[in-house]
């Protein structure tokens, strides 16, 4: 039996999930001009109140998502109240480190509370295989494949057609002018960082059932995320999702037929080659040196 | 490899464009554009809101790149030269919105340029060779001279971020004289200030063009180009409209249309 | 220009230099020496990695490869090789700055602010990467685990003297026979034209590269600097725990680098110096504070906290605030 079906659809599931963590950070970069490194750590905290959610609640997976998803996005408006907002003015490496440091100070209570031991969680699909012909699907992978996709089209809708969601679109491309058109920055920031924690911490409850649940997922796929975003560019949420997609199958497909290795690098080395190509990313314009403010 | 000779096509063209065309996307924001300025000329440019002035302004000092036509200066093309090279070969701007490094001190503003146009290197820089401590001398009295022509003497160890609009914008034009500069552009010099400072401003750009520099510059105070400026040229959607003294830009009728109409 | 040589500040460096010189004769406890030797390592750390980080604004991930690899040159050399140390410690500078001449290059062109922080990033996991798994391949004497077994180092200077340097103490004079001249560098390189063009483009890059400054060959040679002297560092620690490991270059180094630089000031001298020896001796104190287990998760929660909230309250770091209030009283003045 041939695993490339598994394969691939392992990879579209990577690539959604790297791609929900990825939006997440495009969205806040775009309206505040922070790189959030901690997304990653509210990733992994997506999964830990995920963890305690089914643990304690005893609701079905999906509302438990769902609950976790809104509980996240709380965390998220606090979090960006205290350490997002006084930095939009400031350098982007201001930003850039007092995330990494919350990422860092989350990560580390999560070692403190739960110890560095992986759990696992187990929903109702986990065990269940669907088999079409000669292939067999776990069914929880395909959960994480179309949840995902589904996820981010549910984003890119959002996005493009809501009121709210054209504000962000707007406020990434000129602060100045939305500050004039009385579009209220700070709530656009607050709105961008929760979807985008939120985003992360759906990404997270499609992962766990499927990886285990450690206090260092976050560190793990946050640099991913990363380089998918700089792949892509700055642009549209929907070259991100294209860059995630193909870099989660890269990863899926190389890891298995070349070496194990390539788990770690393909995101990187995808990285480095389209900068040295192509530096404003696939997606992204070529900017005429022009002050960014 | 042509030497930097200072070459000058015809009679002492400081700058000039030749049907310069910049496209962002799908706008046409310059439409072969060209003009000159002559040695020690005081031109205006000048032209309604989207006419390109700033365009034509960022692709000459090497902010933005045109997407056809060429730009010389001094007879050099500099078209796709970078941004640098061109300020170290004698072109100077201030920004529309004041652009100062804002935790410098004033004195250390126009050290930092003044330093980067004359020629020593990091060793001797570091090992403060008697050469190079002559030369900081004289940056330093360099400066000095500027903050006292400008007033601007009792803010010298004042961060930029602690003045006023006002003197920020003088302070700007400092910069851009420090390096002795062979063209000088200036964009809208007296924007967003008082009516005192426009004066005083007027005034210190009028002992410059005196003293010999060329001068070009965006403006939009009308009161300002009729009575500085030798020459005005008229930019309206991309295109150049008019070139002339100010009393025949006042009587030209496309100008009019050009600001009146729609 | 912040030419700070009024005689109450000189006099202070040089009571510091005098009391560093007579601290481990008064100390001879052997745990606090390592203490002081690891506070100066990380001294040179932060303060080289303030160039490009700190004064140009360029923060970068690949310190701890520098740091790695030149402790792996040093540890490789000193057991394979007859090279005097002086010179394997020289090109345990060179190579990692080598590496960066040609990284810079190749990005400071392409991209800036952020992205280049992702390069680095990247360049830096592929190095412990090829630290770990692919160098033990390739070179005899290097495990998966890293380098064992470092001989000890031996300056010599024909016919002079031969001195082989075994306790604590003579690497603490060694050591700082590199640090204080280091500093003194430092120091140097920023009342320079590069020290002024460097903080002209953390300021504003655009604007510095419109006034005439050439960025690229600016960025490059704090990049280089920084590099050279994360290597030296690298170099000293082989021979003195006799053992170095890819950990070097693991994510463990950058967030305490960063939390030293960040919290201690970024752009100034006193800041990253406070913020090393802060950062570097107060986790061995807590280590024996009574009923507090001091567990890495711990010291990386509270690394976290104390950088975050210094970042949000203090948004120049210690050194930033002293440097404030200096400027301050003189405006008033």
């Amino acid at each position: 039996m041939d695993p490339i079906w598994q394969i691939l659809v392992n990879g579209v599931g990577l690539g959604a999930v790297y791609g929900l963590v990825a939006v997440g950070i495009q969205l806040i970069i775009g309206v505040s001009g922070v790189p959030n490194f901690a997304n990653g750590q509210f990733y992994m905290l997506g999964g830990y109140v995920l963890f305690l959610i089914l643990g304690f609640v005893g609701i079905g997976y999906f509302p438990s998502l769902f609950l976790c998803i809104l509980i996240l996005a709380g965390i998220g408006a606090i979090a960006e109240r205290i350490s997002i907002r006084p930095l939009m003015e400031r350098p982007r490496s201001a930003g850039l480190i007092s995330t990494l440091a919350l990422g860092m100070f989350i990560e580390g209570l999560i070692l403190i509370l739960f110890t560095a031991e992986p759990k696992t969680i187990n929903t109702p699909y986990s065990g269940i295989i669907l088999s079409i012909g000669d292939v067999s699907l776990s069914v929880q992978r395909i959960i994480m494949a179309v949840g995902g996709v589904g996820a981010f089209v549910l984003a890119d809708f959002f996005v493009r057609k809501t009121k709210v969601g054209k504000g962000l679109r707007a406020m990434s491309q000129n602060k100045q002018a939305c500050r004039i058109f009385g579009i209220d920055i700070f709530k656009m920031s607050r709105i961008a960082f929760m979807l985008g924690v939120a985003l992360a911490a759906f990404a997270a409850g499609l992962v766990v059932p499927l990886f285990a649940l450690s206090p260092f997922m976050g560190s793990f796929i946050i640099f991913k995320a990363f380089a998918v975003v700089i792949i892509a560019g700055i642009g549209e949420i929907r070259g991100v999702m294209f860059a995630a997609l193909l870099v989660g199958l890269t990863e899926s497909l190389a890891s298995f037929y070349i070496d194990p290795l390539f788990r770690d690098v393909t995101a990187f080395l995808f990285m480095i080659c389209v900068l040295l190509i192509r530096p404003q990313g696939i997606f992204g314009e070529k900017s005429d040196l022009l002050f960014a403010k | 490899m042509v030497k930097s000779k200072r070459l000058f096509t015809g009679d002492g063209l400081v700058l000039e464009v030749v049907n310069l065309t910049k496209k962002f996307g799908g706008i046409t924001a310059l439409d072969n554009v060209s003009m000159n300025v002559q040695e020690k000329e005081l031109v205006a440019l000048i032209g309604p809101n989207g006419s390109g002035k700033s365009t034509l302004f960022n692709c000459i000092s090497g902010l933005l790149s045109p997407s056809s036509g060429q730009i010389l200066f001094c007879g050099k093309n500099i078209t796709h030269m970078p941004v640098h090279e061109r300020t170290l070969g004698g072109l100077s701007r201030t920004f529309q919105l004041v652009e100062l490094f804002d935790n410098m001190t004033s004195m250390e503003n126009l050290i930092v340029t003044a330093e980067h146009h004359k020629h020593y290197g990091f060793l001797g820089s570091f090992l403060r060779t008697r050469k190079v401590k002559a030369i900081e001398k004289t940056c330093e009295e360099e400066a000095h001279r500027l903050l006292d022509f400008l007033g601007l003497s009792p803010l010298a160890n004042r961060y930029a971020k602690d003045l006023s609009y006002g003197q920020r914008k003088l302070l700007q034009i400092g910069v851009g004289l420090v390096s002795h500069p062979r063209l000088l552009l200036l964009d809208e010099p007296t924007a967003a200030v008082n009516p005192t400072m426009i004066k005083q401003i007027k005034e210190y750009l009028l002992k410059l063009h005196k003293a010999g520099l060329t001068i070009l510059f965006v403006e939009h105070e009308m009161s300002v180009v009729m009575d500085l400026a030798e020459r005005v040229i008229v930019l309206s959607r991309g295109t150049k409209i008019a070139d002339g003294t100010p009393g025949e830009i006042q009587k030209n009728e496309s100008v009019l249309e050009a600001y009146l109409g729609v | 220009m912040n030419r700070i040589h009024s005689l109450g500040h000189r006099s202070i460096w040089l009571i510091i230099i005098v009391l560093s010189f007579l601290l481990p004769l008064a100390l001879q406890l052997g745990y606090i020496q390592h203490i002081m030797i690891m506070a100066m390592v990380y001294i040179i750390l932060t303060l080289s990695l303030n160039l490009i980080a700190g004064n140009t604004g360029y923060v970068s991930f690949a310190h701890p490869a520098f740091y790695a690899i030149g402790a792996y040159t040093s540890g490789i050399l000193l057991k394979t090789s007859a090279i005097p140390f002086l010179g394997i410690l020289l090109f345990s500078g060179i190579l990692p700055m080598a590496i960066s001449i040609a990284l810079g290059y190749l990005f400071f062109s392409r991209v800036r602010g952020f992205a280049f922080a992702m390069t680095t990033l990247a360049f830096n996991a592929i190095a412990g990467l090829i630290l770990s798994s692919v160098l033990p391949n390739i070179v005899k004497g290097v495990e998966f685990q890293g380098v064992y077994a470092i001989p000890r180092a031996t300056i010599s200077i024909p016919p002079l003297f031969t001195f082989t340097l075994t306790s604590n103490i003579h690497y603490y004079y060694f050591l700082l026979c590199i640090t204080l001249p280091f500093i003194g560098l430092m120091s140097r390189l920023m009342s320079t034209k590069v020290g002024r063009a460097l903080t002209a483009i953390r300021e504003n890059e655009l604007l510095a590269e419109a006034l005439g400054i050439n960025t690229l060959n600016n960025k490059v040679l704090a990049f280089a600097i920084g590099a050279f002297f994360a290597g030296i560092a690298g170099g000293f620690l082989a021979p003195y725990i006799t053992f170095v490991s890819p950990d070097l270059a693991s994510a463990y180094y950058w967030v305490l680098f960063f939390t030293m630089l960040f919290a201690g000031g970024p752009g100034t001298l006193i800041g990253p110096i406070i913020g090393a020896t802060v950062f570097s001796v107060l986790p061995e104190l807590l280590r024996f504070a009574p009923g507090v287990s001091f567990t890495p998760e711990l010291r990386q929660a509270l690394f976290g906290l104390s950088l975050l909230l210094i970042i949000i309250l203090i948004p120049d770091g210690i050194g930033g605030k002293i440097k404030e209030i200096i400027y301050r009283r003189r405006a008033r003045a």
